[in-house]
């Protein structure tokens, strides 16, 4: 017995030096930060905008009404650091800052061409940021998409960022990019970082394609010029490519697709392609890979050949009337139709991120580095600078199916 | 003129001086000051005088009755009786006594089976034995022919030893002794009252027997082997206690439990030092293997079916007089959260139910312990939207978390200890005053969250499934502790607690076997105390850690019917 309360009294003086009382943080004695923005600063090096939750406009709606208070808070400050310019913040508010719950990092287009790299060392080693927070590029100032990002369908904040960033999952409009995906690209010599891109719409900006050409076609749309009509709000609509930690470009919903298609991350989209059938007219797909997409890089004297195969099936939701689809010809036509789309699609998406941007988001140098002996030899080849000069040869094989619908109503 | 000082001091100095008790005083004089002789009582002598050498019965009659009128303190003792008479014997007349309890004893079976026959002449007793041709030949003996001839009686024993006697009689039996012979005679005549046999209150299942364990040990005796129904199951007494010779069962199967066991158990039992014992929890607290451990370490049953599952497994138990609750032993950590509808429903059934019962009990234990480790010290483990409704709640309540949810269990314990001692007219009132406090008022008072009420709801559910009354304590007391470990340290104290427990419980053993061992030790699954119930044709092996004289409990093949070749 004497033993037993003599291990105890070990065990408590133990506990109690090693953490001790002093570290407990009681949840309300914190300000939680949902969000965190990243701008060019004007009288100092950056300014940083935190979006902080009002926890008692979530939960409390004591006897059935609920509080008016707005949901956040949003407040910016100059700073020369993030980390100065958080307890700049703590100074002012009245509960100590965590960023434990941040969801997004949003970096504004402006700094992000200027390099972000400073601040990523800070925030991947800050231990309270998770890194499956999302790294987001916005086209106006990050200070104004946190003000602007209000959620249409969800009453929750946090929920709502969260799902901006899923419903690529079945749109494909762009990918779940997390800090720590876009810290170790960065440092990779074999592959670039990327971002999500995104933007905030209004009825006031006027919409606008990349690409006139392909009017019709909606996978010309880019954050912040897409088709919305009513209410200002936030989009995530695309990606931003950065060469090292710098952005060097943007790619539109078509490009975003055939990037999630090359690199095995897309899980289901719609495209919509010309009709081989009428001169005007348009089908409607759902696609959803059904292999993983087949790379392979030769070295041909030291200019990289890139083949690349993608396997699709297809499923037609919509298409002008009168097409008899119970015909293999007509499926086999918009097969071929399909194929031919999705390989010049991708073709340009793949040209414009070597030849335009110079930056290998995909990642082709994961199947070069094998050919090289020491990681000496590999980093003397410099892939990330040769990778401009390669050339690509795409095959899509699709698999286009049609739901019993349409022949019954034909 | 009046004068408020002087009618303050003359008034007010009477109030608070100390006036002693003329009226009447009275207080315990400690026991060596006790001054035997100077006790009266209506002025009858207190004690008779006790021969201390006279063990055993004598000869003479007056000196068997002085000593048991001394012994029983016959003076004031008002429900022992003593009826002295007469016996015709072959025209003979011998001085008799019998001593009996009233109220333990049935009058009319003393009246018609012994008085009577003894008492009264009858062709029995006015037979001359002379005339017998067989008689001549053996040697009389008038206490065989008392037994064998006399007195109609299914059990009477021969006794010459008077703490045997004293023992029969305490027990509800009559003693006769009679005039010229060194014996008395001990006759069955018990008809006290007792409980009759009802459902099980405490622990209730849907499939299974609903007859429960009753006070009286010859009850539970006859319950026992009513259900097995074997020759081979053991029933010893032994008597506990050196004031109330309590009776104590020791049941075992001759031919399946291990030997050394029923030992051990034996010798437990027959080696304690006590006045007295009142029910089978203090026996279960003397003779279980550490007796500072929290953990229960020995069974305690009111279910027969429970019971005999238990004893054809090859355990031990241990019925107590007096107590509605057998004691099976070994019992390890499994038997605690085992229920005996376990092996009476199907086994995907009760495994399911098993698992939730493992489930709870971690919840039981863990859950505030965790709640108030993630709220003090790891926020990011909880969901972001859980975050900020916790956060919410917790705005307006003035209380550190500890504190908080130290009022809210402290509440929980006591309306359950409440509920429990309140008087059953009132109790509905209970209820209201839990549900109110527990529920509404203390949220609406803002002085608890209601995250920490439906923490403390979700606790009490889960505490409530445990099968076993007394690791329901323990889980209880081990609940407080984590709570403290995970507010000094969080998830380190969390984990220190659990290890350091793990540690205890790997070192406990009951009655030589370990007490995590179908956990621990390589235990085949196919018996009836494993971690997850086999279904019944195949619990083929009795449990490995009992080391039964028997290994099977049941042939490979159950299902004769279903597989007649294999045989």
């Amino acid at each position: 017995m004497r033993n037993t309360i003599a291990v105890l009294l070990i065990i408590t003086v133990c506990l109690f030096s090693l953490t001790g009382c002093y570290d407990a943080r009681s949840i309300e004695t914190l300000s939680y930060a949902i969000a965190i923005g990243i701008d060019e600063g004007e009288t100092n090096m950056l300014k940083l905008t935190v979006q902080f939750v009002n926890p008692s406009s979530m939960g409390s709606n004591k006897g059935g009404s609920t509080s008016s208070s707005e949901p956040t808070t949003i407040t910016s400050v100059e700073c020369a650091s993030l980390d100065s310019g958080i307890n700049i913040m703590n100074s002012f508010i009245s509960r100590q800052i965590n960023l434990s719950q941040c969801r997004i990092i949003v970096f504004s287009e402006t700094i992000a061409e200027k390099g972000i790299s400073e601040y990523l060392y800070t925030l991947t080693d800050n231990i309270e940021i998770r890194p499956n927070c999302n790294i987001v590029v916005s086209t106006c100032s990050a200070e104004e998409f946190l003000q602007n990002s209000e959620p249409a369908s969800e009453t929750l904040l946090g929920k709502y960022y969260d799902s901006i960033v899923n419903a690529n999952k079945y749109t494909g409009s762009t990918d779940d990019i997390e800090l720590s995906d876009f810290f170790t690209a960065y440092k990779d010599t074999f592959r670039e970082p990327y971002a999500v891109l995104a933007g905030i719409n209004s009825p006031d900006t006027p919409m606008e394609y990349q690409d006139a050409s392909k009017s019709t076609i909606d996978s010309g749309y880019v954050a912040d010029k897409s088709s919305v009509l009513n209410d200002t709000f936030m989009q995530s609509i695309g990606i931003a490519v950065f060469r090292s930690d710098k952005l060097v470009g943007e790619l539109n919903v078509g490009e975003t697709i055939s990037h999630l298609l090359l690199s095995n991350r897309l899980h289901q989209c719609h495209i919509t392609v010309p009709s081989p059938f009428s001169e005007n007219g348009i089908i409607d797909l759902r696609i959803i890979p059904t292999m993983d997409s087949k790379k392979e890089v030769t070295l041909v004297n030291n200019t990289p050949y890139i083949t690349c195969e993608v396997f699709l099936s297809g499923e037609i939701l919509s298409s002008t009337k009168g097409i008899n689809f119970t015909e293999n010809s007509n499926i086999d036509l918009v097969e071929s139709y399909v194929d031919a789309y999705m390989e010049q699609q991708i073709s340009e998406y793949l040209y414009k991120t070597s030849k335009d941007f110079k930056s290998d988001i995909i990642g082709f140098g994961s199947k070069v580095v094998g050919n090289y002996l020491t990681t000496e030899d590999w980093v003397n080849s410099n892939w990330l600078d040769n990778y401009q000069n390669s050339f690509f040869d795409v095959t899509v094989v699709s698999d286009i199916k049609v739901g019993e619908t349409f022949s019954k109503i034909d | 003129m009046f004068n408020l000082k002087t009618f303050l001091d003359s008034n007010l100095g009477k109030l608070f001086v100390y006036k002693k008790n003329k009226d009447y005083e009275f207080s315990l004089p400690i026991a060596c000051d006790f001054e035997e002789d100077s006790i009266v009582n209506n002025n009858v002598p207190y004690e008779l005088e006790l021969d201390p050498s006279f063990k055993k019965v004598g000869t003479k009659l007056s000196d068997n009755l002085d000593y048991i009128k001394a012994k029983y303190h016959i003076l004031i003792n008002s429900d022992i009786q003593i009826k002295e008479f007469n016996i015709l014997l072959e025209d003979k007349s011998y001085s008799a006594f019998i001593i009996y309890i009233d109220g333990m004893v049935n009058s009319e079976i003393i009246n018609d089976f012994i008085l009577r026959p003894l008492m009264l002449r009858n062709k029995t007793n006015t037979h001359d034995r002379k005339k017998d041709k067989e008689s001549k030949l053996s040697s009389f003996s008038l206490e065989d022919y008392i037994i064998n001839c006399l007195i109609p009686q299914n059990r009477i024993l021969k006794k010459e030893e008077f703490n045997d006697i004293i023992l029969e009689v305490n027990g509800g039996n009559c003693a006769l002794f009679i005039d010229t012979l060194g014996v008395a005679f001990t006759a069955e005549v018990k008809g006290f009252k007792q409980r009759s046999i009802s459902t099980p209150s405490n622990e209730v299942v849907v499939r299974g027997s609903q007859e429960a364990f009753v006070e009286s040990i010859r009850t539970n005796t006859s319950i026992l082997r009513r259900v097995i129904n074997n020759e081979d199951l053991i029933i010893e007494n032994s008597y506990v206690g050196k004031f109330s010779h309590t009776a104590v069962s020791i049941c075992y199967l001759k031919n399946i439990t291990n030997n050394d066991l029923v030992a051990e158990v034996q010798y437990r039992i027959n080696n304690l030092d006590i006045d007295y014992l009142i029910s089978s929890g203090q026996l279960e607290q003397l003779i279980q293997d550490n007796s500072h451990s929290i953990f229960p370490q020995i069974v305690a049953t009111e279910r027969v079916d429970k019971t005999a599952s238990h004893l054809l497994e090859g355990r031990v138990v241990v019925l107590v007089n007096g107590t509605p609750y057998a004691l099976v032993m070994p019992g390890v950590f499994n038997d605690f959260l085992s229920s005996s509808e376990d092996l009476n429903l199907k086994s995907q059934y009760s495994n399911l139910i098993r698992i939730i019962r493992i489930l709870s009990a971690f919840l039981s234990v863990l859950l505030p312990g965790i709640y108030v480790a993630v709220t003090s010290y790891h926020h990011e483990l909880i969901p972001t939207q859980l975050l900020f409704a916790i956060a919410a709640t917790r705005e307006s309540v003035p209380f550190p978390i500890i504190i908080e949810t130290l009022i809210m269990e402290t509440a929980f314990e006591l309306i359950r200890e409440g509920g429990l001692r309140v008087p059953s007219p009132i109790g509905p009132t209970i209820g209201i005053v839990g549900a109110l406090i527990l529920g509404e008022a203390a949220v609406s008072a803002n002085i608890v969250s209601p995250i920490l009420i439906i923490i403390v709801a979700i606790t009490a559910l889960c505490s409530f499934t445990i099968p076993d009354l007394s690791l329901n304590f323990t889980f209880r007391i081990l609940r407080f502790v984590y709570i403290f470990l995970g507010f000094t340290a969080g998830f380190l104290g969390l984990a220190l607690g659990l290890f350091a427990q793990l540690v205890w419980l790997c070192n406990l053993t009951s009655f030589g076997s370990p007490y995590l061992t179908p956990y621990l030790s390589k235990a085949t699954l196919r018996t009836t105390s494993s971690l997850f119930v086999a279904p019944a044709w195949k619990r083929e092996n009795k449990p490995t850690f009992l080391n039964s004289k028997k290994a099977d409990s049941q042939g490979k093949i159950s299902m004769r019917w279903k597989y007649p070749k294999s045989h």
